[in-house]
């Protein structure tokens, strides 16, 4: 026999649990110990069945628990973490009470709140899995309780206590449609007036105002996305994403003055950087997701010259900024020409040819490099990088204090910055105004969805040079494109990665991202395809339509042929035979009294049979048998047959 | 509650908290929807006593069948006039069979209009109810009233039949068996036929009584004619529990003495619907 009240008793602390789990890596290692440790004395104290500590003192340690936490936040502004660790004291003092119904109802509650916490600490979709336990585990003790309340010692078999939970179990996933529409419905606002208490733990990985030789490697060794974008398919070799620009160099370090080209913040505003026109290059236009990554900078593809949907400033060289370092996942569309280069009749020269003082194998080198023409001077140099001479690495990169010496001269082996700083400052020594870009490389394309994931270890930096008026792309690091599009691993183990980014990517963009602007562009959508619907014709139409079929309802009503009822069709008939011979229903009349009211005995009787046979079925709460029907219809008959008198 | 967590999720334009409150709002939709359907689906027969005295508790039995498709129903209170009996779990398709004790107030045609389903099932949030016309009739008897006079009935019979009172309980020989009634004696049952059969018969004996007992409703001592029913009720009962023939006459309607549930049923019957 299983007795109600120890799985009630066991439920709850799985409850509780599986609100603490999730908050727990966020809160001090020794509060998340110390925490666990006094819910197992709990567990062990209620198990072994051991007198409980006194409500009072609880509620006294509550009180304080509370106080403290007022203190505490007040003190340090930080609502969410002393919150939660208020809450899972609370929990914590719940457990070592004697637990009566409200008590229980209050673990679930302080279980929700602790759950609804976690999402402010982490957007990973773990939380769906939580929930559903949560949702399953606390339907069940709910229903747990309600027979519990009925009888406190109430015990099941095993075969009738798995009966009950099946069919309470399945309430969570019956909840499942209703709850998507819900939470597409769910009024959503612009600003949220607490939007700071989401700390989601975002990873520095992206670029900042600065970048130090070999920094980039940083970026490199993590692994995490740093972007999803939906697009078309284009050419491995043109998945360059632009993102900063860097063309200050000195002491190792490049870094951006970027100036505003565009200080207004609106949320749509066109670069003013021309593109040249001679390319009728084709438009690409993408959806990008982009990870929290503690940047200033919007990505996109290479050249992009607009971006929409989050509010931004723009930089010299269509570089997009924004003014808060990103702390949440965002989604912004972008437009892009590729094969495209800015054009800049008159630049400050000065900026991209400063250099600080360069040792003389650096400036002879330079001269070495050096052809009749801009253009053929950069090809060259170009090509010196790419002649197999110097190899990519990543790992074991120059450390020194001069590193770009013994990159060029010794090592020879470098990562994409040391390429890129070596050509500018070689281009810069003879002459020719450049700049470093900052950005991604290349890029995994989902076929299925159509998307790219641009891992941080694509981050790449390339070179402009500012020839005749255009800012030309060289990339010279010498890694296989290769290197940055295709997935490691065997077949199997890239199917499965993609398959696991799909969800991510699902989860990313239909619920983290849905936001008050997705949602209206769906009531615009919805508006808009209506607005296409409707015009005179359609209205006339359906006016029509509207009025006939009201129409026929209207006289199939009448005439009682609209019930579909089966026995309120025959009540409807049995009424309209007594009405055409002369006994009509009065208002609230019982049929009961109406038949008495016939003077025809004949009548009477079949009426009086043709009740009861109603009757005897109607206060059964049963349906009428194909029988009965017959029967009845057969009453009819006779009583049609008799003489009005 | 989760009314709160719906501000939090607007404040925070938090998606997860969002996707929570659907949850909790959708579950609660689902509950709402299950508690429905578990209070509804069912077919009742009822069958009350055959004899119900008024003011005397009786049982009603209530035969309840679940006619859902394939949900059961649990937690259900069952009841008529405020008196209920709980069904913990009853299958789909399964039948069950509650006494729920009723006490009626007063003689005559009695209604049981309604019979309620109540269940706090599935959430403990709020009790729903279910109220199922029934429109059933019964028949209740005048509660039996000890009757003093008792005596100067049998003792008018005595002197009619010239029968000693004290014989009144004496036997002659066995003159058949019929079904056990309600109200026969426990040592005038067959019990050798009990053993070999398990159903209950009861003997009967030729001659068994004394002398018929005619009771005249004018004859009995009391304040109303309430009472004198009721009186006239308890020494039908008594009389026919000794096998004495008992008769009966009220007013213009005269039922001759004789013995047997039907004659007993008959005789109350008249007494109930006295009017």
């Amino acid at each position: 026999m299983i007795k109600i009240d120890k799985v009630i008793q066991l439920t709850a602390y799985m409850i509780g649990l599986i609100g603490f789990v999730p908050v727990a890596s966020y809160l001090p290692i020794f509060t998340s110990i110390f925490i666990l440790l006094l819910i197992s004395i709990a567990f062990f104290i209620d198990f072994r069945g051991n007198k409980h500590i006194s409500r009072k003192f609880l509620t006294t340690i509550a009180l304080f628990v509370i106080g403290g936490t007022i203190i505490k936040i007040i003190q340090s502004g930080d609502i969410v973490i002393y919150a939660v660790q208020a809450l899972s004291i609370l929990l914590v003092v719940k457990f070592f009470e004697e637990k009566e119904f409200r008590d229980h109802m209050q673990i679930i509650a302080i279980t929700l709140f602790l759950l609804a916490s976690s999402s402010l600490f982490s957007l990973s979709m773990w939380f769906l899995v939580y929930v559903f336990i949560a949702l399953f585990l606390i339907t069940s003790q709910i229903v747990l309780l309600t027979f519990h309340i009925e009888d406190k010692k109430m015990q099941f078999e095993k075969k009738a206590f798995w009966r009950l939970l099946m069919t309470s179990l399945p309430m969570p996933l019956i909840a499942v449609p209703a709850a998507i529409i819900i939470f597409f419905i769910l009024p959503r606002t612009d600003f949220p007036l607490f939007s700071s208490l989401n700390q989601q733990s975002m990873t520095k990985s992206g670029f900042s105002d600065s970048v130090e030789l070999g920094s980039v490697s940083d970026i490199q060794s993590n692994d995490s996305v740093a972007f999803r974008v939906k697009m078309k398919k284009i050419p491995a070799n043109k998945l360059y994403w632009r993102g900063i620009l860097l063309d200050t160099y000195d002491n190792n370090i490049w870094k951006s003055s970027g100036d505003t080209l565009s200080s207004k913040s609106s949320r749509k505003v066109i670069a003013t950087s021309k593109f040249q026109s001679t390319f009728s290059s084709e438009i690409i236009e993408q959806q990008i997701f982009m990870e929290p990554d503690g940047s200033y900078y919007l990505y996109a593809l290479n050249t992009s010259y607009q971006i929409s949907g989050y509010r931004h400033i723009i930089k010299t060289g269509n570089i997009f900024k924004i003014r808060k370092p990103l702390t949440k996942r965002i989604k912004y569309d972008a437009l892009s020409r590729i094969d495209t280069n800015l054009i800049e009749n008159s630049i400050d020269t000065n900026r991209y040819l400063k250099l600080p003082d360069m040792v003389d194998k650096i400036i002879s080198l330079a001269n070495d490099l050096k052809m009749n023409s801009s253009d053929k001077t950069a090809q060259y140099t170009l090509d010196y990088f790419l002649d197999g001479t110097f190899t990519y690495a990543t790992k074991g990169l120059v450390i020194s204090e001069t590193p770009l010496k013994d990159f060029l001269f010794t090592s020879m082996t470098g990562n994409c910055e040391f390429f890129a700083s070596s050509m500018a400052v070689l281009l810069r020594l003879n002459g020719i105004p450049t700049r470093v870009v900052g950005g991604f490389k290349g890029g995994y394309y989902n076929e299925t969805l159509g998307y790219y994931k641009i891992p941080n270890s694509n981050a790449h930096v390339w070179v402009e040079a500012w020839i005749d008026g255009v800012w030309k792309t060289f990339d010279p690091t010498p890694a296989s494109i290769q290197f940055f599009t295709k997935l490691p691993g065997n077949n199997i183990q890239q199917i499965m990665s993609q398959f696991a980014d799909s969800v991510i990517y699902y989860w990313n963009t239909l619920i983290i991202g849905y936001d008050f602007s997705t949602q209206l562009e769906i009531a615009r959508g919805i508006g808009n395809s209506f607005k296409d619907f409707i015009n005179i014709k359609t209205i006339v139409i359906l006016i029509l339509i509207f009025v006939g079929g009201y129409g026929v309802v209207f006289i199939m009503n009448r005439r009682g042929r609209f019930e579909f009822n089966k026995d309120k069709r025959l009540i409807i008939k049995f009424e309209k035979l007594l009405q055409s011979k002369g006994f009509v229903r009065l208002e609230g009349e019982g049929l009961e009294m109406l038949v008495t009211r016939v003077t025809n005995e004949d009548l009477r009787i079949h009426a009086n049979k043709f009740i009861d046979i109603f009757q005897s079925n109607f206060y059964r709460d049963r349906d009428l048998n194909n029988e009965d029907i017959q029967k009845m219809k057969k009453l009819l008959g006779k009583m049609s047959n008799c003489q009005n008198k | 509650m989760t009314i709160l967590m719906g501000f939090a999720a607007i404040n925070t334009g938090n998606n997860l908290m969002y996707l929570l409150v659907s949850f909790l709002l959708a579950i609660m939709g689902i509950s709402g929807f299950y508690g429905l359907k578990n209070i509804g689906g069912f077919e009742f027969t009822i069958s009350p006593a055959i004899e119900i005295y008024a003011n005397r508790e009786t049982y009603i039995s209530v035969e309840i069948v679940n006619k859902k498709k394939w949900m059961p129903s649990m937690l259900l209170w069952v009841g008529i006039d405020d008196n209920f009996k709980l069904i913990n779990f009853i299958r789909s398709g399964q039948k069950i069979t509650l006494k729920i004790a009723v006490v009626f107030n007063s003689r005559g045609i009695n209604n049981i209009d309604q019979i309620v389903v109540a269940s706090r099932y599935p959430f403990n949030f709020f009790i729903r109810k279910n109220v199922i016309q029934i429109g059933k009739s019964v028949l209740v008897f005048p509660e039996p009233v000890k009757c003093e006079s008792i005596k100067s009935f049998y003792d008018k019979s005595r002197q009619a039949g010239d029968q000693n009172a004290s014989n009144i309980d004496s036997r002659e020989e066995l003159s058949g068996i019929r079904q056990y009634a309600e109200g026969d004696k426990i040592r005038d049952i067959h019990w050798k036929h009990y053993a070999r059969s398990f159903s209950l018969k009861t003997k009967e004996y030729s001659g068994q009584s004394s002398k018929p007992v005619m009771i005249e409703i004018d004859e009995i001592e009391a304040s109303n004619m309430e009472e004198s029913l009721s009186k006239a009720v308890y020494m039908i009962l008594q009389i026919l529990n000794n096998g004495i023939p008992v008769g009966l006459k009220l007013n213009d309607i005269i039922i001759k003495p004789n013995i047997g549930i039907k004659h007993k049923i008959d005789m109350l019957n008249k007494l109930a619907e006295y009017d």
